[in-house]
């Protein structure tokens, strides 16, 4: 890896102390804003379109897709790629979803609370789990991308980049809940897109298309080949993921409870139409490896290593603030979205039906402390690549497709096909990716549960009343929102 | 099998990504401006 540092240990430095410095400042100053659980949890729901579009499109530009994309273009060539851009389908399909979430419940304020309105308690403890496990295992990608590109860039140790990255983002998320993580998301997803265009503009103009493409031709034919078997069976896997990941997981409910009503579909729309490039452009980068004639000595850095070598120490600089800002900007969301779900459907649900705002405002922010604590005690081991640390939960988010889509437009879906598929979705789409491969979990896991919640629902549909999802708390004392129908 | 993508398919292609990046941008600090003088950011 000794080759990679190409900023110097204290230039590392430099810059991750004035980021850290702005996002946690940030943190505090839109944390004023927060004066009540609404506030702290939701943004006090009124979040408008422009920072709608940039938090859901920053939240989904993970560190694995500047870093992972780069990795798969060069394992799997433009399928990789494009592949890689199908996870933008799960933007777009949830575009009409959250206009009707922030409909059915303007009161809610989890995908937990809708499982278990929709479907009662079994299902939601299923729901719980897989929930969670995905959500650590997201958090402990990401911690991990933290150390890597740190000990890539700069030479600064992998356990000590990772440990400053997860406390920033831990800071600044509990000063400021969601005001601060859709506040930052916006600086964020612009670092990202000028950031990343500027690095692969400046790649191609230099190198030239005829001497990349001429490069893959003689070096390496297989990324070229547009019927990779292993890469279209990639492509359908990660776009099931796509859907399963954002259908399920409270990052991308919270936001369509904080949305203002009108704003859910327009801003998912937008921001899957903004996000589906992006892992191209920084796939494209690792293609041009091969025409620079480079050694990767470990292809989860390809992306890094490219820009670094074609821009040398601006390069270096470009891709550390694109890799921070998606680090950072996935990271609070998944720690506020994450401790939203325990406070309200563990704490609030399961132990304390009456605790007040201000209580649950203090267990939300000691939950985003021990997610901190628990997601670094699995990171300092570098266990598996990043593709596949992510992949792995893959099974878990695809089993969920079908009885949430299911449950938000059907009311024939009954609880018990719910609770079935996505535990046996999860269970056969875990040992499928153990038997067959990383990429084929959230494939198995979803067609599994597919089925069981289609021939469940055959066999003895329910008669659900959407009524029912209305559920006010009570402590909730300001009259329902505008927009809403029930 | 094989099947390579020829050099205009391989070329239009990340073209298009940089297009559709770019505008991505523009579009959004658009929509800011366009919030913030409506008094409609948060």
């Amino acid at each position: 890896m000794s080759n990679a540092h190409v900023l110097t240990p204290q230039a590392g430095w430099l810059l991750l102390a004035g980021f850290s410095v702005v996002w946690i400042y940030l943190g505090y100053f839109w944390g004023r804003r927060a004066k009540s659980l609404d506030g702290y949890m939701l943004a006090g729901r009124n979040v408008g379109i422009a920072l709608g579009t940039a938090t859901a499109m920053a939240t989904w530009v993970t560190s694995n897709t500047t870093m992972a994309a780069p990795q798969l273009a060069f394992q799997m060539g433009i399928w990789g790629m494009i592949g890689y851009s199908l996870g933008s389908m799960g933007l777009l399909f949830f575009a009409p979803m959250a206009e009707r979430i922030r409909s059915l419940m303007p009161r809610g304020y989890t995908s937990g609370d809708f499982v278990r309105l929709r479907y009662g308690r079994k299902a939601w403890y299923v729901f719980l789990v897989i929930s969670i496990c995905y959500g650590l295992g997201w958090l402990i990608s990401m911690g991990m991308a933290g150390g890597i590109l740190l000990q890539a860039l700069t030479g600064i140790d992998y356990k000590v980049g990772m440990t400053v990255i997860l406390v920033v983002c831990m800071l600044y998320t509990m000063l400021g809940g969601l005001y601060a993580v859709i506040g930052t998301d916006y600086i964020q997803s612009v670092l990202i897109l000028v950031g990343i265009i500027v690095v692969a503009v400046f790649a191609y103009v230099n190198i030239g298309f005829e001497t990349v493409y001429e490069s893959l031709q003689t070096t390496r034919p297989a990324l070229l080949n547009l019927l990779m078997p292993a890469a279209l069976m990639f492509l359908f896997n990660n776009l099931l993921f796509g859907l399963g990941e954002i259908f399920h997981s409270n990052v991308w409910w919270s936001r369509a409870f904080a949305f203002r009503p009108g704003v859910g579909f327009k801003a998912y729309l937008m921001a899957g139409l903004f996000w589906a490039p992006i892992p191209i452009v920084a796939g494209s980068l690792a293609l041009v490896a091969p025409a620079l004639g480079m050694n990767v000595p470990a292809v989860d850095m390809v992306g890094p290593l490219v820009a670094a070598r074609i821009m040398g120490t601006m390069g270096a600089v470009f891709i550390f603030i694109v890799v921070f800002s998606s680090l950072a900007s996935s990271l609070d969301s998944l720690l506020a979205a994450t401790s939203d779900l325990l406070v309200e459907d563990v704490y609030r649900k399961i132990f304390k039906p009456m605790a007040s705002d201000a209580e649950l405002r203090r267990a939300s922010k000691y939950l985003i402390l021990l997610l901190t604590v628990l997601a670094w005690l699995v990171c300092l081991p570098r266990v598996t690549h990043l593709a596949g640390m992510i992949a792995f939960t893959g099974a878990f988010v695809g089993s969920t497709i079908w009885p949430i889509a299911a449950g938000l437009y059907w009311r024939k879906t009954n609880r018990t096909g719910a609770s079935l598929g996505m535990l046996l979705g999860s269970i056969v789409g875990l040992l499928a990716y153990f038997q067959v491969g990383w990429y084929v979990g959230a494939l198995v896991g979803s067609a599994v549960s597919m089925i069981i919640v289609l021939v469940s629902t055959l066999i003895a549909p329910a008669s659900f009343e959407w009524e029912a999802l209305a559920e006010h708390h009570g402590n909730q004392d300001e009259p329902v929102p505008e927009g809403s129908t029930v | 099998m094989t099947a390579l993508a020829s050099l205009g398919l391989f070329r239009a292609l990340i073209i298009l990504s940089f297009i559709v990046t770019a505008a991505a941008c523009a579009i959004l600090l658009t929509l800011l401006i366009k919030d913030w003088k409506a008094g409609r950011i948060w």
